[in-house]
């Protein structure tokens, strides 16, 4: 009944499973920022890859289990490219993270998860704005191994080596990541220029490959009122 | 990134009160600081709300959401809101949210105390 221990591309190195009780956010935060640290992204990276995996568990909470504290969401960490061993240790293969969360809730119209406008000034549904913001690849799906329930959300994140791609990711040698870094945003692997009117983020926009314009998940707007309009 | 425990201090300086939140704020630690916002809003003679965001290593969208909300209370009694030192993670997310134009952002306190 619960997650895969395969990710969508292969078996994942990390596999987590935690109760829906929001005390547990930041300790999943801290997994996912200091894993992704050793395997070679930098700070802002590690970071930006907290903020998508706290948002992502937060709306599996709010709309998939209606603020139910004690029902399941697995996380699951793969390293793309793989991870150095102690007989390669100092090395950094790893080109991306993928970051699978995974819940039992009741599955939601795919093409109704979607950003909401943010030229409106107004609290909430910022979450899955926040995740197409700072990750490269985000894919939502119906999981098809729990009779009908079940979401799963896949994020990857590209990680920006040096050109010998052999140490750290080291931003200040990237223009993209510099660019970014310089207007407070994140940096992607597929940045485009945003439509932004807000011109300090114009270079921080995703054109998400696998979701394009309709990935977003939660119902933008008073959770309450998004959930029961999206039937979760 | 820190333990995720949020406490919040307040002081009032005339017609200015000063929220310094200390912490992380997401989902499980915001209504810490939307109910010290709430409660200081309601005091007579306010004019001016600065929260001193320096001690704030790490905001989500709930944090964000809470800001806006101080910001709709701040409009409606026409009292200004005043967001100071924000650390480059927690301004990052203010910028992804299109919001860091909306708030009135300041390098410190002692500026906002004068904004």
């Amino acid at each position: 009944m619960g997650g895969r221990d395969m990710t969508m591309d292969g078996p994942a190195n990390i596999r987590l499973q935690i109760e829906s009780n929001t005390l547990f956010l930041s300790g999943v935060r801290e997994l996912v920022y200091h894993v992704a640290s050793r395997i070679g992204f930098s700070d802002e990276h590690c970071g930006q890859m907290a903020l998508a995996t706290d948002e992502a568990i937060c709306n599996v909470i709010r709309h998939g289990y209606g603020r139910a504290a004690d029902r399941p969401i697995w996380i699951s960490l793969r390293c793309v490219g793989g991870v150095a061993t102690p007989e390669t240790h100092g090395t950094y293969p790893t080109t991306g993270l993928e970051i699978t969360i995974e819940d039992e809730a009741r599955q939601v119209d795919l093409t109704q998860i979607k950003s909401r406008d943010l030229d409106e000034i107004r609290p909430g549904g910022l979450g899955v704005h926040i995740i197409q913001q700072v990750m490269d690849e985000v894919r939502y799906e119906h999981r098809e191994d729990l009779g009908g329930k079940g979401m799963r959300l896949t994020m990857v994140k590209l990680r920006v080596a040096p050109a010998e791609g052999a140490g750290p990711e080291q931003e200040a040698q990237d223009p993209k990541a510099d660019a970014s870094r310089r207007s407070g945003g994140g940096s992607n692997g597929s940045i485009q220029n945003s439509s932004s009117q807000n011109s300090s983020i114009q270079n921080s926009s995703i054109q998400n490959n696998s979701i394009q314009g309709s990935a977003a998940n939660c119902p933008a707007g008073d959770p309450k009122r998004s959930a029961k309009e999206h039937g979760r | 990134m820190s333990s995720g425990k949020l406490e919040v201090a307040s002081r009032r300086e005339g017609d200015t009160a000063i929220l310094s939140p200390v912490g992380d704020i997401d989902i499980n630690s915001q209504p810490i600081l939307s109910a010290a916002i709430k409660q200081i809003q309601t005091d007579s003679g306010l004019v001016r709300l600065v929260i001193d965001l320096a001690g704030v290593g790490y905001m989500d969208s709930s944090g964000v959401a809470t800001l806006v909300q101080a910001l709709q209370t701040a409009r409606k009694k026409s009292t200004k809101l005043v967001l100071a030192a924000p650390q480059p993670r927690v301004m990052t997310i203010l910028q992804i949210a299109r919001l860091d134009t909306v708030f009135r952002v300041v390098a410190d306190v002692e500026t906002a105390k004068t904004g």
